[in-house]
């Protein structure tokens, strides 16, 4: 996996790493990567008629809101303020 | 006895209090004698309330079967108002503001929580040494690990600190550690115990299931937890199995025992071969029938999990970015900057590289040959278990291709780390039930675990052929949970 491949993957995965630990994942993941391949070697594709042996009768509730309040969702929170959660600015001046 | 039975008849007859067995459990915990590490946090309040609450009920003849039977739970189930952190620093002060399903009918049936167990990070491990608070030491030897992600679980269960733990399996968390510490832990059908209040890791692989020091425990765990839930659409309508009843001692007489060749290979210690060779013998002295198998997708299987698994864990684990809870990164000059500091603060490496990983077989360019691949793959592997169970009623094979390995051995060899779960993964893609039970100890004293598997919704089944084979087999468990003293002035 390239530098650059993980430096892509960092910003979808909103992770950051250090420069000495990029390396250690990057040839880690490569290893793991490599042993995947095997998946290469099934040819055999699944039956048409498949049919997953679970999930015959989901159950499944009223498709609607359910309001839900706690005082420990305003705990739980680095910040809040009149009910919202209190973030960093989205824009820079960058 | 310290049993679950045994437990709750010593307190309906009023030899003990439900108070007393749970300080006692309590005690064990936080004096942890052998050192474990197993438990992170006691909810002393919690416990204490409701065991004075199940006092005054079986006072008044109104309490429920198991009412003051203490038990753990992993650290990735809610309960309302206690913290759960999955053992990460970006969950640090978290407080759950409902209970999951399965706690909420452990407690209806008279269960009481009494603390959070030690686990591998987020569930993502093998060994219990990628958590926050600390490794988790194997009650048998304690420079070995207990195995993971539920070392925590199957440790206190195997010290003898309660009777009964909860764990989570994806792809052998309870059956792996269950046989690291020799205890019986199972993983249901996909769909038998809800999901709801459980922290997901990979939601179409996840199920919860009980640890204990015999099948029966397991078995009635099992009984109270199970059953659909609305909060979960991927719970089954079944009828709630009483897995605990009528267990025939005759379980074997006329099965079809199917052993896979290539999980009875060199591979596998040669220890742990020889014991599940025996348990192949008994079986047929109890009247079944053991055939081998080829099951050409073992490692095929291991290469799926470990796409499908970390694809599905870059999804669940977005929404922990400092924003609503848990630990949040305070120097950032953004929105943006402040999420990604807090996760690469907050996660240790084991999730990040599993992250990276999962958010790579995602993306464009590799989406159709990793994670396209692997669903198909993960297909294939469920219709040759169909074609497995058309010829056998239960699969049978060592649970691990090893016994516990000394702490520090593979941390840093994540590969070698994922290919301990060989044998207990495939299961798991194929959402089977499977539960391990400790056959024999190995030439270095170490517990040895056999795999059982049955076909889907065939757990009860799968109870009452381990409940033979335990009887058999007699293994000996060294910590049992021991009742208080009796009480006479009750």
């Amino acid at each position: 996996m390239s530098h650059i491949d993980l430096s892509n993957i960092m910003n979808l995965s909103a992770l950051e790493l250090t420069p000495e630990n990029q390396s250690k994942y990057a040839d880690q993941l490569s290893s793991i990567l490599t042993y995947m391949d095997v998946l290469k070697t099934v040819t055999e594709e699944p039956k048409e008629a498949f049919l997953w042996p679970i999930h015959m009768d989901a159950v499944t509730r009223e498709d609607s809101p359910i309001a839900f309040q706690h005082p420990l969702i305003e705990e739980n929170a680095p910040e809040c303020s009149m009910n919202r959660f209190v973030v960093p600015k989205i824009l820079t001046d960058n | 006895m310290g049993n679950i039975l045994g437990v709750a008849k010593k307190i309906a007859n009023k030899d003990c209090s439900c108070e007393q067995v749970v300080r006692h459990a309590l005690a064990n915990v936080t004096t942890d004698a052998l050192g474990l590490n197993a438990v992170v946090e006691t909810f002393d309040d919690i416990a204490l309330e409701t065991a004075k609450k199940w006092d005054q009920h079986i006072a008044n003849g109104t309490a429920p079967a198991y009412a003051g039977v203490p038990f753990l739970i992993k650290d990735n189930m809610c309960l309302e108002g206690a913290h759960v952190t999955c053992c990460s620093a970006i969950l640090t002060g978290y407080k759950s503001p409902y209970t999951s399903t399965a706690i909420s009918r452990a407690m209806d049936a008279g269960f009481i929580p009494i603390g959070r167990t030690n686990m591998d990070e987020f569930a993502m491990g093998s060994s219990n040494e990628h958590s926050v608070y600390g490794p988790v030491s194997n009650p048998w030897n304690t420079d070995y690990v207990p195995g993971g992600s539920s070392g925590g679980s199957a440790a206190a269960v195997a010290a003898g600190m309660v009777p009964v733990t909860l764990g989570s399996d994806t792809g052998g968390s309870i059956r792996q550690p269950a046989a690291y510490c020799g205890v019986v832990g199972m993983k249901p059908t996909y769909g038998t115990v809800s999901r709801y209040g459980l922290v997901a890791f990979a939601s179409s692989l996840d199920q919860i299931g009980p640890f204990g020091q015999s099948v029966d425990d397991v078995a009635i765990m099992l009984e109270a937890i199970c059953g659909q839930d609305p909060n979960d659409a991927t719970s089954e309508k079944l009828a709630v199995n009483a897995f605990s009843q009528h267990v025939s001692m005759d379980a074997l007489s006329g099965k079809r025992i199917g052993v896979a060749n290539q999980l009875m290979s060199d591979y596998v210690d040669a220890d742990i071969r020889s014991a599940v060779e025996v348990v192949m013998k008994k079986m047929v002295d109890l009247g079944a029938t053991v055939d081998f198998y080829d099951f050409p997708y073992i490692e095929e299987a291991l290469a799926t999990y470990y796409i499908l698994a970390p694809a599905e864990a870059s999804s669940n684990l977005s929404r922990f970015d400092g924003v609503r809870y848990g630990m949040r990164h305070m120097n950032a000059d953004s929105l943006g900057d402040m999420i990604k500091k807090t996760r690469q603060h907050g996660f240790g490496d084991e999730v990040k590289r599993r992250i990276i990983l999962g958010t790579y077989v995602l993306s464009s360019g590799y989406y159709d040959a990793y994670y396209a691949k692997a669903q198909s793959v993960r297909a294939v592997v469920t219709e040759a278990y169909a074609k497995l169970f058309r010829e056998f009623d239960v699969l049978c094979s060592p649970t691990a291709p090893s016994t516990a390995f000394l702490k520090g051995r593979h941390v840093d060899d994540p590969m070698t780390m994922y290919l301990s779960d060989i044998a207990t993964i495939p299961v798991n893609l194929a959402g089977l039930p499977a539960l391990s039970m400790p056959c024999s100890l190995s030439s270095q004293g170490l517990p040895i675990g056999l795999q059982l598997t049955g076909a889907w919704f065939k757990d009860h089944d799968l109870l009452n052929v381990a409940t033979v084979l335990e009887d058999v087999l007699g293994f000996t468990q060294r910590y049992p949970f021991s009742v208080p003293e009796e009480n006479h002035a009750i």
